[in-house]
């Protein structure tokens, strides 16, 4: 049970005593062999993250060569003060991302991811991108998009590989097809036009991985397959309607809003084609709407995506109707890709 | 009772609740994105919080340095900590042990969702 009179902490105090203890810590003891791997992966998701946040075509452009070189600078200024993460998802994110910001304009669009790796780190790296991830269209725990990655080291450096313990991947993706290795990757929207990805070993001592995907967005671009959408926000936070739909209208979707429940109701005339719903609201709460949605005749099955700030609530999926739900406080990226995901 | 999940990847964070979740778990779960944003977190819940979940790398305050504080802060110490962490090396295991001896948990991501599970169990009220 929560205890009710437990005195919040100083905060100010809280923040010196961290101080002061991580001081002591001499955190530089710590590092091991793996982190250095670890580092650079760092560095190099950071870089290109840093890439894709610079949206002017000056910096990111469909041009091969310059796209390598521009990144390739980044990994080398970078390393030390990268703190993002390499792992699969990251990787998913970089291209989701790459592909909302600059999907627009249709263009073909290529991410260079340059890794230098000692070849004693090479293990520790493997290990990084066979990070699992769970898909959330079907709840599945997947590992294909690194396993790809793996298997394309692999089909270079057979030898080696083996060495390694990795006997298990000596498929090659460009024996077997070059859209196998673009499905693996997961290039958002399903774009398998074209990916390419290749490596070298320079002198002994370090190994150059470099993955370069072409993710080619679907005819339309993300925004004009959205510009017609209309999402209805149901909430009676003033904080997220003011937030939330002009986000989604700067993305090209048309945002109607209802304070609660029975409001929401009655906008449900202007057709949504999905509906933003919070849980607790006064007059008609979000469970209470969707029995009452459900009541009524002639309303095809509108997804809706669940808002609330109380976790623990996976069985609301269950719900017909219901595809996904987020707590709050949200990412409004987050939302935006579950919207695209269900429209 | 809350579970708090203190990881700068907001990926990981998304991964590790949803494991949690999928395995039946119905604690809150709250979350950090660093050490500094989980001491505000902590300093205002610390009574409702049954377990953290805690990376090691994160930008301003990293996991490792919120231990140290809280292990020095009566009403924080007795909350149990899983470190969930990339950094997976016997060093920074035996580092991790130093500053908290009753470290409840150390998980190298990536992790098995069973595994995680199994360490968060026994933590849960």
């Amino acid at each position: 049970m929560p205890q009710e009179n437990s005195k919040p902490l100083d905060l100010g105090k809280f923040k010196d005593l961290v101080r002061q203890e991580s001081v002591k810590l001499n955190l530089r003891s710590f590092s091991a062999e793996g982190e250095s791997a670890f580092t650079l992966a760092l560095a190099l998701s950071a870089a290109v993250k840093k890439v894709f946040y610079e949206k002017s075509g000056t910096t990111f452009s469909s041009e091969p060569k310059l796209e390598k070189k521009v990144i390739t600078q980044f990994v080398h200024r970078m390393r030390v003060d990268a703190m993002e993460k390499f792992n699969a998802p990251t990787v998913f994110s970089v291209l989701e991302f790459a592909a909302d910001e600059q999907g627009v304009e249709k263009k073909v669009y290529m991410v260079t991811l340059v890794v230098y790796l000692e070849r004693k780190f090479l293990p520790e790296f493997l290990r990084l991108l066979q990070y699992p991830y769970i898909d959330s269209d079907d709840d599945t725990e997947v590992k294909d998009g690194c396993g790809t990655l793996v298997n394309i080291i692999a089909g270079q450096y057979k030898k080696e590989m083996a060495n390694l313990g990795y006997k298990d991947l000596m498929m090659s993706p460009f024996e077997s097809g070059i859209n196998t290795a673009a499905d693996g990757v997961g290039i958002p929207y399903g774009a398998t036009e074209k990916f390419e990805l290749s490596f070298e070993v320079e002198g002994a001592k370090s190994l150059v991985v470099e993955m370069m995907t072409l993710a080619v967005l679907p005819k339309g671009g993300p925004k004009e397959r959205t510009a017609a959408k209309k999402i209805l926000i149901i909430d009676d936070d003033p904080t997220s309607i003011v937030t939330i739909a002009p986000f989604l209208k700067s993305h090209g979707f048309e945002a109607i809003v209802a304070h609660d429940g029975k409001e929401g109701i009655a906008r449900l005339k202007e057709k949504p084609d999905l509906i933003v719903l919070d849980l607790r609201m006064p007059n008609m709460d979000g469970y209470e709407f969707i029995l009452a949605m459900k009541e009524i005749q002639g309303i095809r099955q509108i997804p809706i995506i669940i808002l609330t700030a109380k976790a623990g609530l996976s069985d609301i999926v269950k719900v017909e109707g219901v595809r996904e739900y987020m707590i709050k406080p949200f990412q409004p990226d987050a939302l935006l890709k579950s919207i695209q995901r269900h429209i | 009772m809350k579970i708090l999940v203190v990881d700068d990847s907001l990926l990981d964070r998304k991964l590790l609740i949803r494991v949690l979740m999928k395995s039946g778990i119905t604690q809150e779960i709250l979350q950090a994105e660093d050490g500094e944003q989980a001491m505000g977190i902590l300093a205002n819940n610390y009574a409702d919080i049954c377990l953290i979940l805690l990376d090691w790398q994160m930008p301003k305050v990293s996991g490792i340095e919120l231990m140290a504080g809280i292990v020095k802060i009566p009403e924080l110490s007795k909350i149990p900590i899983i470190m969930v962490t990339a950094s997976g090396s016997d060093e920074n295991k035996r580092a991790a042990h130093q500053v908290n001896p009753q470290l409840a948990g150390y998980m190298v991501k990536p992790y098995k969702p069973e595994e995680l599970i199994a360490a968060v169990k026994p933590f849960l009220r």
